[in-house]
């Protein structure tokens, strides 16, 4: 399980700039829930990885954005992404230590 | 970048942490169509340079031979460096500045952005001024754009 550095500020106030993440790599048939924020490198981006949430899913095709979306680069400019653009799911928080908590998708159903 | 952020990296990149983003390319939210603006003008520069810069005959001493060789070479590289600016730049506007709430009234956007991109790369390659002269006004209109969806946002 990849540790990640945070870099931005669209996924504030639940992650923030310099926090540090555990990423759960996942197998070929996990499906990720609406809510739920992973980690992906859209084909787009040319490798870069980002961290987003999933906002809608279609079939094969996941909609990824940013909390904050006045500062977020995410699917409303590279698009939806593919299930296989997706590499992992972000499972804890490990820094800072006062922050050190369990990421859990929240129920958007509700 | 601060000592504390390069030491982060320092570390990071000791311990295996990768870097995940959750920003655009300009956080602090600052866009500006100028930058290339001036660098597609610098292109078109290079380029009438490039046409009426004098060929010494074949000839003249080694020293002239040598003079514009270099001179050629400075040319073509400042002509390659501005598309390459110029490029990124639009890249930044069209993908980070615009987005659907502000894009709406622009419905040849993405085609304007496409082929301005095309025209910074087809610019690098080649020497001609009429084409660098179609990337100034194909950035004069992305500017007009910016400016319109910058005066919408004041509305």
């Amino acid at each position: 399980m990849p540790l990640m550095r945070v870099y931005g500020h669209s996924m504030a106030p639940r992650l923030r700039e310099g926090e540090l993440v555990v990423v759960r790599r996942r197998h070929n048939a996990w499906q990720p829930s609406r809510g739920e924020i992973v980690a992906a490198r859209p084909a787009a981006l040319q490798g870069r990885a980002v961290v987003k949430r999933v906002a809608s899913i279609e079939g094969n095709e996941y909609v990824l954005l940013g909390d904050d979306p006045a500062d977020s680069f995410d699917s409303r400019q590279f698009g939806s992404v593919r299930r296989d653009e997706i590499f992992g799911a972000v499972c804890w928080r490990i820094w800072p230590l006062h922050r050190l908590t369990p990421i859990v998708a929240p129920d958007v159903t509700a | 970048m601060s000592l504390t952020q390069q030491l982060t990296r320092l570390f990071d990149r000791w311990l295996g942490i990768e870097p995940v983003f959750a920003h655009c390319d300009v956080p602090c939210g600052i866009y500006t169509p100028e930058t290339a603006s001036l660098a597609a003008r610098t292109v078109h520069t290079m380029n009438k340079k490039l046409t009426e810069l004098p060929v010494p005959a074949a000839t003249a001493p080694a020293r002239d031979q040598l003079e514009y060789r270099n001179t050629l070479v400075r040319m073509v590289q400042t002509k390659e460096q501005h598309a390459q600016v110029c490029k990124q730049e639009l890249l930044i506007l069209w993908s980070d500045y615009f987005k659907p709430e502000n894009a709406g009234p622009f419905s040849d956007l993405h085609n304007t952005f496409w082929k301005a991109a095309k025209l910074c790369s087809y610019n690098k390659q080649h020497v001609d001024g009429a084409k660098s002269q179609e990337l100034i006004d194909a950035v004069a209109k992305i500017a007009e754009m910016f400016q319109q969806a910058e005066a919408a946002k004041k509305t």
